[in-house]
């Protein structure tokens, strides 16, 4: 679900320079195209998640939200969404907004899914059966759940960034987001099993440094 | 997946039946029938409420169990509207058992402003840490087996109750925002009696389903009766 590596992006349109390349990739390598949209030096923010109790278990997100518009990126690769077995998998997954996910029922007897969301963006899609999948850009960032009105246990859950700078805070606190474009942010948290109040920090990100912050994340 | 078992005593107090006198002369009924329904285009499971899967020997697993929408519980209704004060019939206390026996997804309703004491006992073998967070409340208790605790919740809004030890666990909890609220089940005629007259915003959530809401005037000595539509036909349908 992530970018390709900087470094991929870069041999990619040619570069020689550490930068990385925001906006569309090129359809084939070669010599540089006539126009880039944006090329800059990146910066990063890491840091430590202290936490008020004990770290919970299920998934924290750290993500930026860029102020003045997000990151105009290459978006990652189709998140495919199976549902074999009446369970969506993965259950839980980060998209980047415009990200497109296909849900697909791979079920391998006759049984079919339905597949709707409530949240950010109230939707259904459809009932598939075997075979079956459906696409979806989801645009908007938020938190959505995914469920089944024919399947009870059927949930999932999602949670769209605004750009792909984000990263999952590992168990010992840590976390890291690399290749940013220098500027002013918003550092915010997401919880997939919320137990403190969520974060809002500002953080300035400057070309060729790593910003390094600390998140309290309280109730 | 493995769910923690919940089971949800509720003590609740003057809640209205179907069964209503007309109503006063200074004051409204207002009716919420709650037809709840499958998705259009869903045929019915061919036996015992879920999907066979497995091969030959037509084994069924807990995770092909469907939902009956004849049999939608938790179903939570409330009113929201300026000058309906606090005399509604919402629950003033409610009780909560964590065990380890299976449960499907429980929706709670508590009334606004503290008014509704939750307890939560952890009935299972191990510890439980269970919480839930909103933008401005929530609560976090750690109960060792056999362990209760009482919390209130005093915001209105929707929360997600969890469990550190079970990612499975599915309740939500909504603090309605008046006392004018009740729990229903499908099929039921949820009736709020003696409601102050003026205008009433009608809302209906159920588990795992979209909310539906509809505005009536509430006048004085009349019944206003409503039919809320639970499930997902009304949704926005992806082209």
């Amino acid at each position: 679900m992530r970018l390709l590596p900087a470094s991929l992006t870069l041999a990619a349109a040619g570069l020689s320079t550490a930068a990385a390349v925001w906006g569309p990739l090129p359809r084939h390598a070669g010599p540089p195209p006539p126009v880039l949209h944006e090329i800059a030096e990146t910066g990063s923010v890491s840091g430590r998640v202290t936490f008020a109790a004990t770290r919970p278990r299920q998934p924290i997100i750290i993500y930026l939200e860029r102020q003045g518009g997000e990151l105009d990126a290459p978006r990652p690769a189709a998140l495919v969404i199976r549902q074999k077995g009446a369970s969506f998998t993965p259950s839980f997954a980060v998209l980047v907004a415009g990200q497109e996910v296909v849900f697909e029922n791979d079920e391998d007897r006759d049984i079919d899914h339905n597949v709707y969301t409530l949240g950010s963006e109230e939707r259904d899609f459809g009932i598939f059966s075997p075979g079956k999948s459906v696409r979806h850009t989801f645009s908007e960032p938020g938190e959505f759940s995914l469920y089944c009105s024919i399947h009870k246990l059927m949930d999932g859950k999602l949670f769209v960034a605004p750009s792909r700078a984000w990263s999952e805070v590992a168990q010992d606190g840590t976390f890291a987001i690399r290749d940013i474009p220098p500027g002013s942010y918003t550092l915010k948290t997401y919880q997939k099993a919320r137990r403190f109040r969520d974060a809002a920090q500002p953080v300035a990100v400057s070309a060729g440094k790593e910003s390094t912050v600390t998140v309290e994340l309280a109730r | 997946m493995k769910r923690l078992g919940l089971m949800l005593s509720l003590i609740a107090a003057g809640c209205g039946g179907p069964d209503l006198a007309p109503p006063a002369a200074d004051s409204a009924q207002i009716v919420v029938a709650l037809s709840a329904s499958a998705r259009d285009g869903v045929a019915r499971p061919r036996s015992g409420g879920m999907d066979n899967y497995g091969g030959g020997s037509e084994a069924k697993g807990r995770q092909f169990s469907r939902v009956n929408y004849d049999d939608l519980a938790d179903i939570v209704v409330y009113l929201e509207g300026d000058g309906l004060g606090d005399a509604g019939p919402a629950p003033r206390s409610l009780r909560l058992e964590i065990s380890e026996d299976g449960a499907d997804h429980r929706q709670l309703l508590l009334a606004p402003s503290g008014l509704t004491s939750l307890t939560i006992a952890n009935r299972a073998s191990g510890p439980r840490s269970v919480f839930a967070m909103g933008n401005q409340d929530g609560f976090d208790v750690t109960l060792a087996p056999g362990e209760e605790s009482r919390v209130t919740l005093k915001v209105p809004g929707t929360y997600e109750l969890a469990c550190d030890e079970d990612a499975g666990l599915a309740v939500t909890i909504i603090v309605a925002p008046t006392t004018w609220a009740q729990i229903g089940e499908a099929g039921d005629d949820v009736a709020f009696d003696r409601v102050p007259p003026g205008p009433v915003e009608i809302v209906v959530v159920a588990p795992r389903l979209p909310r539906w809401s509809r505005r009536v005037t509430a006048a004085a000595g009349r019944r206003e009766s409503v039919t809320a539509e639970v499930g997902v036909n009304s949704m926005t349908r992806a082209k």
